[in-house]
């Protein structure tokens, strides 16, 4: 089944999160085909089901930052404008029920995305994400609900790194993040950056190469 | 024979998996695809499901730990287990640090929200909502990250600002459905009704002393009784005294009606909703608190039948709670008036030539001059003040 993409511009958390939670139930039921939800978020922190409250440092509080809470593995991180945030919803058929394996997939389309604005970045064993050298670029959480995959990844274009300063990212407490503006002189536009990305998704999970992929 | 339940190979790789969280508890009825828990493992959380039906007997691996893959985490048997332990359904929690528009409530000074509910609060699964952060204690790297030196670190009030400023509204912005038809009817209201306002100043003191009193007596079953609910009794007593207030313009007629159903102009996220309390002519004080109560938590939950929002007589709009002196309201057609409720506040006033310090409020209405005339606006006004200044009225059935 053909994969839908859905560009939901900027988007509060909250509600993006209600759309997501829908689609999820719709997917489950089979009664819609495999999303990738495209989002920008206002300032917002989450948190997975099994993170450490305090690693947030107060930092909703102090900042006036919306927090939640939601069904994802990983720590605490940061969402907010200038980041690329996608939510796979897609169903991991009998060939595919591997999480492990879908979160490599998930950092290759990162990886391959970077490199299309020409950042060179990684993966890095036992730390999942994206790195560039040694700062992060890309987080990943991800939710499995019958074997459909909610939440997802989100990607530093132009976010403002402060944010991510005040808390204690990805339970790394002297984690250093970075974003395509710090390392490149014209870093893309969000909409630029979730095309190329969706493209890039598409070739992996439905084996599309580019030159098969609309413009 | 009892089930057992061990942790799932969910990948090729895995060898060890956390339960994070417990959706069933010893005690509870499970049946098959049910949710048992959520696993994580790596950066992904997972739910396991039930396979088998039956009573949660025992749980062998706690929240937060580890076990490894194929290791027994619950035993699920056959009939009755312990007993079943009673766990809270809350309603779906907002995040707790974002400022939300409070619906109508009490024109007292409001404290400042208290933070963070309860341990032990969880959405049911599959539920709408993330769900508010808990507990602000603080672990070992926490607090070495909060000591690295201030130098080189933003100020939590410039990070404050730049966050709030990105949470603004920019660029243009098309319109939601209500927010249109809100814009269509105001448009409408302002163009077609002759509006006329007339203003009165309330004495409060005594019913501010009434809404003490009764949250001293303990018999208030179900929630505290508010200056709110006060009013809207206030109105409803003032209505059925003067039932040409009870009215809306029909198009060169008017038409009086017998129920009177107060609309209650609600602010939500995306703006304005006014769900109406209904038949407020037979309902008791404590009866229009409870309804009212009722009406206010399902405007927070965006959860209203088209009922509930239609046949209001009547409207109240409240910005007391905003420390508003006093304002006027556009009218929602065909009705034939609207009542705008400011803060109480101190306020020095003139008795009997000294000067004193009285607790009053003030209120605005605002009329169809369509329907009715200043004067017959002024008596319900007089009536309404003298029921709120006078107000053990408003307990008497």
């Amino acid at each position: 089944m053909a994969l839908v993409v859905r560009d939901l511009g900027r988007l509060e958390y909250g509600r993006a999160l209600a759309q997501q939670e829908d689609c999820l139930a719709a997917r489950i039921a089979d009664q819609i085909p495999d999303q990738l939800f495209l989002v920008e978020h206002d300032p917002v922190y989450t948190l997975g089901r099994g993170a450490d409250a305090a690693e947030l440092c107060g930092a909703d509080v102090r900042l006036g930052v919306p927090a939640f809470r939601v069904s994802r593995g990983g720590g605490v991180t940061f969402h907010g404008p200038g980041q690329l945030v996608a939510y796979p919803i897609i169903k991991l058929g009998r060939a595919g029920r591997d999480v492990h394996r879908y979160m490599r997939q998930l950092e290759e389309v990162i990886i391959r995305t970077c490199a299309d604005f020409g950042v060179a970045a990684e993966r890095r064993a036992g730390a999942t994400g994206v790195w560039v050298g040694e700062a992060k670029i890309a987080s990943i959480g991800v939710g499995v609900r019958r074997w459909v995959t909610f939440h997802g990844l989100a990607l530093n274009i132009s976010t403002d790194l402060s944010f991510f300063r005040a808390i204690v990212p990805c339970r790394m407490p002297a984690l250093e993040m970075t974003s395509m503006a710090e390392l490149v002189a014209e870093a893309p536009t969000l909409p630029q950056a979730g095309a190329t990305l969706s493209t890039r998704f598409r070739e992996l999970f439905e084996g599309t190469t580019p030159a098969e992929v609309a413009a | 024979m009892p089930a057992q339940v061990t942790m799932p190979k969910l990948t090729d790789t895995m060898e060890e998996g956390t339960i994070v969280r417990w959706l069933k508890q010893v005690g509870d009825r499970v049946e098959v695809g049910d949710i048992l828990a959520e696993i994580e493992t790596d950066k992904a959380d997972m739910e396991l499901e039930a396979s088998e039906a039956g009573v949660m007997q025992e749980i062998k691996v706690n929240e937060g730990d580890t076990a490894p893959v194929g290791a027994v985490i619950a035993v699920i048997g056959a009939e009755r287990a312990a007993k079943a332990r009673t766990r809270e359904q809350p309603s779906p929690v907002q995040p707790v640090s974002n400022s939300v528009e409070e619906p109508t409530s009490p024109p007292e000074p409001q404290k400042a929200k208290p933070e963070a509910p309860v341990a032990k609060v969880e959405p049911p699964p599959g539920s709408k909502t993330g769900e508010a952060v808990l507990n602000r204690s603080r672990s070992p790297e926490a607090a070495r990250q909060a000591e690295r030196p201030a130098a080189g670190r933003e100020t939590d009030t410039a990070l404050r600002t730049r966050a709030s400023k990105a949470a603004a509204p920019h660029g243009r912005v098309e319109l939601s459905k209500m927010r249109l038809t809100i814009a269509k009817r105001m448009a409408e209201a302002k163009r077609e009704v002759p509006h006329f306002y007339v203003t009165s100043e309330i004495d409060m003191g005594e019913a501010v002393r009434l809404r003490e009193s009764l949250e001293a007596t303990g018999m208030l079953v179900g929630g505290p009784v508010s200056v709110t609910h006060l009013i809207i009794k206030a109105v409803a007593l003032a209505l059925q005294r003067h039932p040409r207030v009870n009215a809306a313009w029909d198009d060169g007629a008017i038409v009086y009606s017998e129920a009177i159903n107060i609309g209650i102009a609600t602010a939500v996220e995306d703006g304005l909703l006014v769900p109406v309390l209904r038949g407020c002519e037979e309902l008791s004080l404590a009866d229009i608190a409870s309804a009212a109560r009722e009406l206010n938590e399902k405007a927070k939950g965006g959860r209203f039948t088209s009922d509930e929002m239609l046949g209001a007589t009547f409207s109240i709009s409240n910005l007391g709670m905003l420390d508003v002196d006093e304002f006027s309201a556009v009218i929602n057609p065909p009705q034939a008036a609207i009542l705008a409720v400011g803060a109480i506040k101190e306020r020095a006033v003139a008795r009997a030539g000294q000067l004193a310090i009285a607790r009053t409020m003030r209120v605005t209405l605002s009329c169809d001059h369509r329907v009715l005339n200043g004067v017959e606006g002024a008596r319900f006004l007089e009536e309404l003040k003298r029921l709120l200044e006078n107000p053990v009225a408003l307990v008497m059935g």
